[in-house]
C-alpha cells in the first residue's frame, strides 16, 4: 500500500516581514515602482525612436521648402509685373471714377433759366462757385431751385448779390455749392 | 599573521556580514530596492526624458511652422502660375493700361494728347505747363501740400492748361480731357470771361495731376 503523501498548505506569508503593515506597504511600493521604471524606460525608448522619425520629416520639409523657394524665385519677374499691373489698375480705376467736372457743368447749364448768364465758374476740389448775372430776382430763385433739384450739387448758398454799376437792371450774384459725391463720378 | 592578512580577514567578514544582513532582512532589501528605483526614475527623468521631450516639442513646433510655410509657398506658386496666365491672356489690354499709367512721368506724351484734343475741338491753348517732376530720388518734397495724394502713392505730373474758345467747345474739351486714356485728376478748374483788344474771350484754366507708376516709391 502506497504511503499517503501528506500535502501541507500554508497561506500565511513565509516571512514574518511580509505579514507586517510596513512589509505590505513596501511590497506594494516595490511592485508599483517597478512598473514606473518600466514605463519610464518605454518613454525614453519611444522618445529616442520618435526623434529619428521627426528628424526625417523635418529634413523632408526643408527640402520641400527649398524647392518651393526656388520656384518662387523663378516666378519673381511675373510677380513684379503683376504687382505693377495691380497698382496701375488701382490708380487708373480710382482716377476714372473721380468727380467729372464736365458732368457738373452740363447740369449747371441745364439748370440756367433763359435770362441768367454765367460770368465765371470756379471749381476747386469739391467746392463750386458760380458768378452769374440776371435780369430778375425770380430767375435767381429759379436757378437755385433748379440746382437743388438736379442732385449734382449740395449745400447751395447764395452768398453775394449786387447790382451792376452801369446798369441797375442787371443783378450780379454769387452761388457757392459743394459737389454731391457719387452723382458726379465717371462711368468708366 | 601579517597585518594585511588581519585587515583582509576583518573587512571580508564585514562585507560578508552586510550581504548576510541583506539576505536575512527583507525590510532592508525592500528599502534598498525602492531607493534604487527612485534613483533610476530620477536619473531617467532628468537626463533622458526631459531633454528628449523638450527636443521633440521643439521639433514638433519647427515642423508645424515649416508645414505652414510650405503650404503658403505652394499657394503662392499656384497663384503666381494663375497670375502668369492672366498676364498672357490680357497682354493686349495691358498695353493700354501701360499707356494710361506709364512707369516714368512721360509728360510729353500727355501734352501731345492735350494738343491733339484742343485742335480737334477748336480751342486754342493759351498756356500749358507741367511742373517740376522728380525723375530720380525722393519726390515727397515736391508734392503739393494742399491736395490729396494720388491713389497707391503714385507719382504725379502736375499740369496746368489754359485754353480759350467758345463755351460749348471748352466744355467738350474738358469732357475729353477728363476721359483721356491717361487719366487726370482735376484739382481746380475755372472759366472766366476776359476782355482783350479783340473783345471778350472765354478762358478756361484746368489744373490737375496725371499719374505715373514711380517704381522708386514703395
Amino acid at each position: 500500500m502506497a504511503a499517503k503523501r501528506q500535502k501541507n498548505i500554508n497561506l500565511l506569508p513565509q516571512e514574518e516581514f511580509e505579514g507586517s503593515t510596513m512589509g505590505r506597504i513596501l511590497h506594494w511600493a516595490l511592485s508599483t515602482f517597478r512598473i514606473m521604471v518600466i514605463i519610464t524606460e518605454m518613454l525614453v525608448m519611444g522618445a529616442f525612436l520618435s526623434r529619428f522619425w521627426l528628424d526625417a520629416k523635418n529634413s523632408d520639409l526643408n527640402d520641400g521648402i527649398n524647392v518651393a523657394k526656388a520656384q518662387v524665385s523663378a516666378y519673381s519677374d511675373i510677380e513684379t509685373e503683376f504687382r505693377a499691373t495691380q497698382k496701375r489698375l488701382s490708380i487708373a480705376k480710382s482716377l476714372y471714377l473721380e468727380d467729372k467736372f464736365s458732368l457738373v457743368m452740363e447740369n449747371v447749364n441745364l439748370s440756367l433759366p433763359p435770362d441768367v448768364a454765367i460770368n465765371s465758374v470756379t471749381v476747386s476740389g469739391s467746392s463750386v462757385q458760380l458768378k452769374c448775372r440776371s435780369a430778375s430776382e425770380r430767375s435767381i430763385v429759379q436757378l437755385l431751385t433748379n440746382l437743388e433739384n438736379n442732385n449734382f450739387l449740395e449745400k447751395i448758398n447764395l452768398t453775394q448779390i449786387s447790382s451792376t454799376p452801369d446798369n441797375d437792371l442787371i443783378i450780379n450774384f454769387t452761388v457757392n455749392a459743394n459737389l454731391a459725391g457719387s452723382n458726379v463720378k465717371g462711368d468708366k | 599573521m601579517a597585518s594585511w592578512q588581519r585587515d583582509y580577514s576583518r573587512y571580508k567578514n564585514f562585507f560578508l556580514d552586510i550581504l548576510r544582513v541583506y539576505k536575512e532582512r527583507p525590510d532592508l532589501r525592500a528599502f534598498l530596492e525602492i531607493g534604487l528605483s527612485l534613483t533610476a526614475i530620477i536619473i531617467f527623468s532628468v537626463f533622458a526624458i526631459r531633454p528628449t521631450i523638450l527636443t521633440i516639442l521643439e521639433l514638433n513646433k519647427e515642423i508645424k511652422n515649416k508645414e505652414d510655410i510650405s503650404l503658403k509657398l505652394n499657394e503662392k506658386i499656384t497663384n503666381l502660375q494663375k497670375a502668369g496666365l492672366i498676364l498672357q491672356e490680357q497682354a493686349e489690354n495691358l498695353v493700354f493700361l501701360t499707356q494710361a499709367v506709364p512707369v516714368l512721368a512721360e509728360p510729353e506724351s500727355f501734352i501731345k494728347q492735350i494738343e491733339v484734343t484742343a485742335t480737334s475741338n477748336s480751342v486754342t491753348i493759351l498756356g500749358l505747363s507741367a511742373s517740376e517732376v522728380v525723375l530720380l530720388g525722393d519726390s515727397e518734397s515736391k508734392k503739393q501740400k494742399d491736395v490729396d495724394t494720388l491713389p497707391e502713392n503714385a507719382g504725379e505730373v502736375p499740369i496746368t492748361i489754359s485754353v480759350t474758345g467758345t463755351y460749348p467747345n471748352l466744355l467738350t474739351f474738358l469732357k475729353i480731357l477728363e476721359n483721356l486714356r491717361r487719366p487726370i485728376k482735376v484739382d481746380t478748374f475755372s472759366i472766366n470771361s476776359n476782355t482783350t483788344d479783340t473783345g471778350k474771350i472765354l478762358v478756361m484754366i484746368v489744373s490737375g495731376r496725371t499719374p505715373y507708376l514711380n517704381t522708386n516709391k514703395k
